[in-house]
């Protein structure tokens, strides 16, 4: 892959989005360096699900420019697949494939874009599985699991295909609240190993703990970035405050 | 008891007509089905709507009326009677499958259509997400997904596509119900043969929902088959 | 084409129009019936009647329809021939084969019309029909208040489906002699040597036809989506 001389892994520049008539992205600039992690926050209908979609292409925007490991990003299916093979994506339903094993939910990718051969692939798998601490559940299918092991399962097939960023749009939002912590757990050893994570949460312990930088958003645009520390104990704008005060009680 | 075996057997004469009519062309109308709903997919705008609309026109005409005119209508048009065309529409049996595959195609391409449509959106751009080009992401997501929304309609499609053989018979082919009509009309006996053609009727649907469920059984979630297939 | 319907088969469609679409629309009230009829029964705690309602679908969508409308329509026939001549105690009274006829479409629908309403029925919660006790409704009160106008949205879409398959289904009417579209059509062709303009005027009739039921039936959906808000 190549390693720009600041080694930036995702940098955005400029980047605006609208659907028809309403502007929901304005001019977002983030840049964001190799193994750094970044928490995204903000009210509902800020942008800020819309803006990690298009980092990895889901979304198209119509201004400005998006860089993921050198490559600048187009909607071109060979662009779209090359910036895919890099970076790995955690929805918020999970999104497995119902018909497959976990275990084929893994390595469907590794053999049909990376031709990885199935034995290989298997193996990776099945070492990723064991990294979410779930390697038991190989032979299972989606259905058969808990919310919170499908979304460790989504995390492992995310893996296996060794991206070097991780975009997790919400991944705790739609689980029980007890199943919340194995999956942020997760999440933090991936952290610990050097990944560089860009996440959208409301989960704002897990910002304090893990973030090198937490972002605010709100009506499409980026109102304040900082470290964890500052962000959560001296925000500077009242808008952040005021979002503050509503997700921490 | 007699007289009933002497019907059955005679009735029976005609299963092999009404299975043949029954299967050709389910796998005729089921390619012309793909075909279409393929166009319908592919090429958005007046492409697609002529085509939907074309759908809509034979789904609203009675098969019968359908069956009348490949059968009665046809055969006046020179270029069907003094080409190869001839051997095709000269043979009652064969007006019927290409009436059957094109009703079929009718309702089968509105199903596929669908079932394409309520694919969900989650699950195409997982794929997506996961550097799929658009092919993998039909084979992954998208058609498994056809068939999960889709395979209930067919099953009920099928069914209605083997009762609607029955009609072969009102172009004088020879299947099950034409022998149970000939009987009626020859002995002026009603229940007998038309009991006796609904008790074949019968056991050829319930096969065949069974043959269906077990398709569907192997190729669907808890399929290992499958597995071994990707 | 204009001179055949000059020569009087224009008339002859108009009643024949007037036929199928008078047996189609009987059929289809009747079918609704059975359908809301067999419904309440299969939910009822009558015994074995869940058993008889699924034993009457499955039987009547798993047989050709020209099948069983032959069969109900002689034993109707029959039943009704007998019947008259008993109460009129003449022996000559006879009875147009129209009703056992639209009897016989009836009972083949309404198989498919106590599918559509089972499925209606299954789909409304629990907690309704709870809710609607918990008010204080009688069983009537909240089976007319809550549960029918709910499953009437439900399954109206596929309302408007029977409502095309009874059309098409009494063109099978034509085999027994009542003189539907489908009939006119093919004497028409017989007797002019001209079938593709009889048949195509029955085709046009059934498309024209099958536009304008879409039609009322997405504005009838239209309607019941607005009044009960979009869910």
């Amino acid at each position: 892959m190549p390693d720009s001389p600041v080694a930036r892994s995702v940098e955005i520049e400029k980047m605006s989005k609208w659907f028809g008539d309403f502007q929901v992205l304005s001019d977002i600039d983030l840049s964001v360096k190799q193994g750094e992690r970044i928490v995204v926050c903000g009210p509902s209908g800020s942008g800020k699900s819309t803006m990690i979609r298009c980092i990895n292409g889901l979304e198209a925007f119509q201004n400005g420019k998006i860089t993921v490991n050198g490559v600048e990003l187009a909607q071109k299916s060979r662009v779209l697949e090359a910036v895919r093979k890099n970076v790995g994506m955690v929805f918020q339903q999970f999104n497995l494939f119902p018909h497959l094993t976990v275990l084929q939910n893994c390595t469907l990718a590794l053999t049909w874009v990376h031709k990885t051969p199935r034995a290989e692939a298997e193996r990776i798998a099945r070492r990723y599985l064991e990294k979410v601490r779930i390697p038991e559940q190989a032979g299972k299918y989606p259905g058969q699991l808990s919310g919170g092991q499908q979304q460790r399962v989504a995390i492992a097939r995310s893996l296996c295909l060794r991206p070097s960023v991780m975009l997790f749009d919400e991944p705790t939002s739609s689980l029980d609240p007890e199943m919340v912590k194995e999956v942020l757990d997760t999440m933090a050893d991936l952290a610990q190993d050097g990944m560089t994570i860009i996440c959208v949460t409301h989960e704002m312990g897990f910002a304090r703990r893990i973030a090198d930088r937490v972002i605010f958003m709100d009506q499409g645009r980026i109102i304040e970035e900082a470290p964890p520390s500052i962000f959560f104990e001296n925000p500077r704008e009242a808008r952040t405050r005021r979002f503050l005060e509503q997700v921490l009680h | 008891m007699e007289l009933m075996i002497a019907y059955t057997r005679e009735i029976l004469g005609g299963l092999s007509t009404t299975l043949s009519l029954f299967l050709v062309s389910l796998v005729i109308g089921f390619i012309l089905a793909a075909a279409m709903a393929f166009i319908q997919i592919r090429f958005p705008g007046h492409i697609s709507k002529s085509v939907w609309n074309l759908m809509f026109c034979i789904r609203g005409v009675p098969m019968l009326l359908v069956l009348y005119i490949i059968y009665y209508g046809l055969p006046l048009l020179p270029i069907v009677r003094e080409t190869f065309l001839w051997a095709v529409f000269s043979s009652p049996f064969w007006c019927t499958i290409i009436c059957l595959a094109i009703v079929e195609m009718a309702f089968t391409s509105e199903i596929m259509r669908g079932a394409y449509f309520q694919t969900p959106k989650e699950q195409i751009e997982a794929a997506r997400s996961l550097g799929l080009n658009g092919f993998q992401t039909f084979r992954a997501a998208i058609f498994p997904a056809m068939i999960r929304n889709g395979f209930a309609a067919y099953t009920t499609e099928v069914i209605l596509l083997c009762k609607s053989t029955a009609l072969a018979f009102t172009v004088t082919v020879m299947d099950v119900m034409g022998f149970a009509n000939e009987i009626r009309s020859r002995t002026l006996d009603i229940y007998e043969p038309l009991l006796i053609a609904g008790f074949i009727y019968l056991c050829i649907t319930i096969t065949t929902r069974l043959a269906l469920s077990w398709i569907f059984s192997l190729i669907s979630v808890a399929g290992s088959a499958r597995a071994e297939a990707l | 084409m204009l001179n055949y319907l000059e020569q009087g088969w224009g008339h002859q469609f108009v009643k024949a129009f007037g036929m199928s679409f008078s047996i189609a629309i009987i059929s289809f009230v009747l079918s609704i019936i059975i359908g809301i009829g067999a419904t309440l029964l299969a939910s009822s705690r009558i015994r074995f009647a869940a058993a008889i309602v699924k034993f009457y679908t499955y039987l009547f969508r798993s047989l050709p329809g020209i099948l069983l409308l032959l069969l109900i329509f002689y034993t109707a026939d029959s039943l009704i021939q007998s019947l008259v001549k008993f109460l009129t105690g003449t022996s000559d009274a006879s009875v147009s084969p129209v009703v056992p006829a639209v009897l016989s479409t009836s009972i083949v629908l309404g198989a498919y019309a106590t599918e559509l309403f089972k499925a209606g029925w299954a789909d409304i919660s629990a907690g309704q029909h709870e809710a609607g006790r918990a008010l204080g409704f009688t069983r009537f009160q909240s089976l007319a208040l809550i549960i029918l106008p709910q499953i009437y949205r439900k399954v109206l879409p596929h309302l408007g489906s029977l409502w095309l398959i009874s059309m098409k289904e009494t063109a099978l009417l034509s085999i027994i002699g009542i003189p539907d579209i489908v009939r006119i059509a093919s004497l028409g062709a017989r007797s002019t040597g001209a079938p593709f303009t009889f048949y195509g005027i029955a085709i046009a009739i059934f498309i024209a036809f099958a536009f304008a039921s879409s039609r009322v039936f997405s504005y009838l959906e239209g309607r019941s989506r607005r009044s009960m808000g979009a869910i």
